[in-house]
């Protein structure tokens, strides 16, 4: 019995967390009840697209097939309003009034959809590189495969793999355009000295990293130690780019949040991917 | 000659099907989503597997259980468990995870040898959506919400509220009983990832 009215309790708060947005943080400070923040929680990335979508109720239950309540739109604004890291000054109210207007216009509503692309995780890593510790970002997304869906890694940025290749392009040594006449016997010379070994690789010639990150680690150069943080970055919502991450506070503001939002051009949108990419570096 | 360009119009619309089936081959048939009473009893049988991890876990912490029970208890728990799971714990203000084989942190737990263990669920749970992986099984992840309090021979007190996000495999099997062939799901705990939220 107690716990039911405790549960009621908890309902209620979040009721008024979800909709009276303008005054939940007042009405939110005199509860200090734990589980109440931890329905206010966003628990999960598929939670945080749930309530971006209005897909379930307040206590995570996905709506009834049919209902009415599906991704129905007043209720979605009250939601969105509490799906941004409310620390983050950049994120300003008129941003973000900008942008719920925009996600729940009425004659063209948008959602995200998990199938269609459009979003990819970066994912901050540390490995031992020769026993020294180093960071690796590696950037993932979900790929069809055979039955179902998987992550995969489709790019790596580290300092020190990067670090690894000579990025200038002024290039001083070459293999002499009579080369083949004394059977290439000069390759010798290009692979003397490793740092400047690129010089003789063809103009605009890429550096694959992530082909050098499996490569390392199948040579035992390379060993995983950790995870330290994942972000998502998601392009879906036309005209918009935002990031969302998770904060583990003790608040209602808590859990996987966006936490970067701006209006994006379709046209800028590749020089913003390769930014994240860290391919203007 | 009528007859040549028959031949040669269905050979083309055989080589396009053909074409299109290598294209196909990377993306998975969309199927219907799983109906809801299948998935709710999906997630009970899964909550229950949870729940049993969670009896074993104060079994193998408590002193009163002999060394013998608890390895017992250990090979029972792991039998909820895909081989190679791992636990991986991350504590307040640090990010990076430490990883533990699951019998590893089992064992781990054993040896700690509280006077007693208590583990209180609080009255939340998430289920995710389950998602059809490349080898046709089923992947889901349950959050939960636990507190666990460890007292010492010593009457020291270790309290903390961990989150714990569990991996669930979900796999349509098939078995012969009375010569005929059952279907049903089976349902394996994968990867934990346990994160504290708060010392308590």
């Amino acid at each position: 019995m107690i716990q039911k009215i405790h549960k009621v309790i908890i309902l209620l708060v979040l009721s008024v967390f979800l909709f009276e947005g303008n005054c939940y943080a007042q009405g939110i400070g005199h509860y200090k009840g734990d589980e109440s923040k931890l329905y206010a929680e966003t628990k999960q990335f598929t939670q945080f697209v749930k309530r971006f979508n209005n897909e379930e109720d307040m206590n995570g239950q996905p709506y009834p097939t049919g209902s009415y309540k599906f991704r129905e739109l007043s209720m979605r604004k009250k939601y969105l309003e509490v799906l941004f890291d409310s620390e983050n000054a950049s994120l300003t109210k008129k941003l973000k009034k900008d942008f719920i207007d925009d996600v729940t216009n009425s004659k063209a509503p948008k959602f995200i959809e998990k199938r269609q692309g459009g979003y990819f995780a970066q994912v901050e890593t540390r490995y031992l590189y020769k026993g020294k510790n180093i960071n690796v970002t590696l950037y993932l997304r979900l790929q069809a495969d055979s039955l179902g869906y998987k992550w995969a890694i489709f790019d790596v940025y580290s300092d020190v793999l990067q670090g690894i290749h000579k990025n200038d392009t002024s290039k001083k040594n070459f293999l002499h355009p009579m080369s083949h006449e004394i059977d290439f016997m000069n390759l010798h010379r290009a692979f003397r000295d490793p740092n400047e070994i690129e010089d003789y690789g063809v103009n605009g010639y890429k550096m694959d990293y992530l082909s050098v990150l499996f490569y390392l680690a199948k040579s035992g150069d390379l060993t995983f130690v950790t995870v330290n943080k994942v972000k998502f970055h998601i392009f879906q919502i036309s005209g918009w780019y935002f990031s969302v991450e998770k904060f583990e506070r003790d608040s209602y503001n808590s859990g996987w949040m966006i936490s970067q939002l701006m209006p994006l051009k379709n046209e800028d949108m590749e020089v913003w991917t390769q930014h994240i990419l860290q391919k203007d570096k | 000659m009528t007859n040549m360009k028959s031949i040669k119009t269905l050979s083309i619309l055989f080589l396009c099907l053909l074409g299109l089936q290598v294209f196909g081959q990377d993306t998975p048939k969309e199927e219907p989503p799983m109906p809801p009473a299948r998935k709710a009893a999906i997630d009970s049988l899964a909550l229950e597997k949870v729940h049993d991890l969670s009896k074993y876990i104060s079994k193998i912490g408590d002193k009163e259980t002999s060394f013998s029970e608890a390895s017992r208890v250990i090979e029972r728990a792991l039998e909820l468990f895909v081989d190679d799971a791992q636990i991986g714990v991350s504590t307040l203000g640090k990010s990076q995870i430490r990883y533990f084989a699951i019998k590893k942190y089992l064992e781990r737990l054993n040896k700690l040898n509280y006077k007693s263990v208590n583990i209180e669920w609080f009255d939340i749970q998430y289920i995710s959506d389950l998602e059809k992986q490349p080898d046709g099984k089923y992947v889901g992840v349950i959050t939960i919400y636990q507190k666990f309090t460890g007292v010492t021979e010593d009457g020291m007190v270790y309290k903390d509220i961990t989150k714990k996000d569990i991996t669930i495999y979900v796999e349509r099997k098939t078995t012969q009983i009375g010569g005929r062939e059952i279907g049903f799901w089976d349902v394996l705990l994968g990867d934990i990832k346990v994160s504290e939220t708060k010392k308590g």
